[in-house]
């Protein structure tokens, strides 16, 4: 009988914070970016896009990569790299980004108009 | 919104007690026992438990029915690689972007292991409690059973904290929980197999339509080719849709070689996966191995 009390024990510890939150739900006024009412701009939806996907490792005083894609001047100046899209495009030769996921198409068809557009910031 | 946060404090206390405990267990000298290297005929010391299915607590990613002996403490470090399709410019992967998770596991018991480690990805912190119920025996069940339970929480920026568009509202939408069953089984002294039927669930999912629970059976083989050299291989089977689009996301898969050398084991792999334990790599695994999107890691742990 021990063992599996002690399975009951450890499960009952496990979930004792079991919450079914969705971002979406929490916040149902956040813009999508991919939004077509929303022009392909820094202000209006690339900011959105850097902020969920790419902020939280490319910024600070040691920035991944030493990258820095906080601010609108940050990411026009190196979207010029063509690294830039082929990492968010995980196309071979380039670093996959982010690592672990790839953002949605139409979040990188957005950044591909933003910049094919001459990287307007609002 | 009050009762919540006072919740997430108290979860929050609870969680950091874990870390608490293990610093002062790891005070208490390990036992030791000795062992005989027989590549080599050295002895050296490790607290290695006997019927050994696997080489080590970790196969790749997930978590094998392996335990070492009580009072032992160990490290483990794991660490994967760039995509090896990044290319020669990024040198296949070994330039970056890397993940590299830190841990450490001490067992309470021969059957019970507390552990806790952190991962660059996300910078996730994880803590484990893993019990092994039965063994397998020549006269007895055919089996060796195993519970893992984990907590982990995503401490990574919020590039919007304390705004509308924060990215955890609240902290507890930071965790993620792990149960697993380990059913294992050595079929001969060179081959053995497990299957761990594993439930993970994520206190915050990002759409709607996302599920915060999801199922997974996980399978792992080793072979051994010699005393000291083995091929080994895991494959996490999704069983159900989380997501409306599941097209980016694949099934966890890795292949490798496990090395033991005396109180040391090594293991080097190919694996579709960034991240590292099975909250990671089972449900958010978007490398195609089909496409090469691989990439080389390798596990060391150290027993002390």
């Amino acid at each position: 009988m021990k063992a599996p009390f002690l399975i009951l024990c450890l499960l009952a510890l496990s979930f004792q914070a079991c919450y079914y939150d969705k971002f979406n739900e929490l916040h149902p006024n956040n813009p999508d970016p991919c939004d077509t009412s929303l022009a392909a701009t820094f202000d209006q939806s690339i900011v959105l896009i850097m902020k969920s996907n790419c902020v939280s490792c490319h910024s600070g005083s040691n920035p991944s990569g030493g990258i820095l894609l906080e601010t609108y001047k940050q990411v026009a100046d190196y979207s010029t790299n063509p690294k830039f899209l082929n990492s968010i495009r995980h196309e071979a030769g380039a670093s996959a980004m982010p690592p672990d996921s790839k953002i949605r198409d139409c979040e990188i068809n957005k950044i591909d108009t933003w910049i094919q557009n001459g990287v307007p910031e609002k | 919104m009050e009762s919540r946060k006072n919740d997430t404090d108290e979860n929050m206390k609870q969680f950091f007690l874990l870390p608490a405990l293990l610093l002062v267990l790891g005070q208490t000298k390990a036992q030791t026992t000795l062992g005989t290297d027989t590549s080599t005929g050295r002895v050296y010391s490790i607290q290695l438990n006997n019927d050994s299915s696997f080489a080590g607590t970790r196969l790749v990613n997930f978590h094998t029915i392996q335990m070492h002996k009580k009072g032992t403490l160990k490290l483990h470090i794991a660490h994967r690689f760039g995509e090896l399709k990044s290319g020669q410019e990024n040198l296949w992967g070994i330039d970056g972007p890397a993940n590299i998770r830190i841990g450490f596991d001490y067992s309470l018991l021969d059957d019970l292991t507390l552990g806790i480690g952190r991962s660059a990805n996300k910078r996730i912190v994880d803590g484990f409690v893993k019990y092994r119920f039965m063994k397998q025996r020549k006269q007895g069940s055919p089996v060796s059973l195993a519970f893992v339970g984990s907590m982990n929480v995503q401490t990574d920026k919020d590039p919007n904290k304390g705004t509308v568009d924060a990215k955890y509202p609240y902290t507890i939408n930071r965790f993620s929980y792990m149960s697993q069953l380990i059913v294992s089984r050595k079929f001969s002294k060179r081959f053995s197999f497990q299957t761990s039927p594993t439930f993970i669930h994520f206190n915050l999912v990002e759409k709607l339509s996302d599920k915060n629970d999801m199922f997974f059976v996980p399978v792992a083989a080793r072979l051994k080719f010699t005393s000291w050299l083995a091929i080994t291989g895991e494959y996490g089977f999704k069983t159900f849709k989380y997501q409306r689009d599941m097209s980016e996301l694949h099934d966890s898969f890795s292949l490798g070689f496990d090395m033991e050398t005396g109180g040391h084991v090594f293991q080097i792999f190919c694996t579709n996966s960034y991240g590292i334990n099975e909250v990671q790599a089972l449900p958010y695994t978007t490398g195609n191995w089909e496409k090469g999107q691989v990439r080389i890691g390798f596990n060391v742990s150290r027993v002390f």
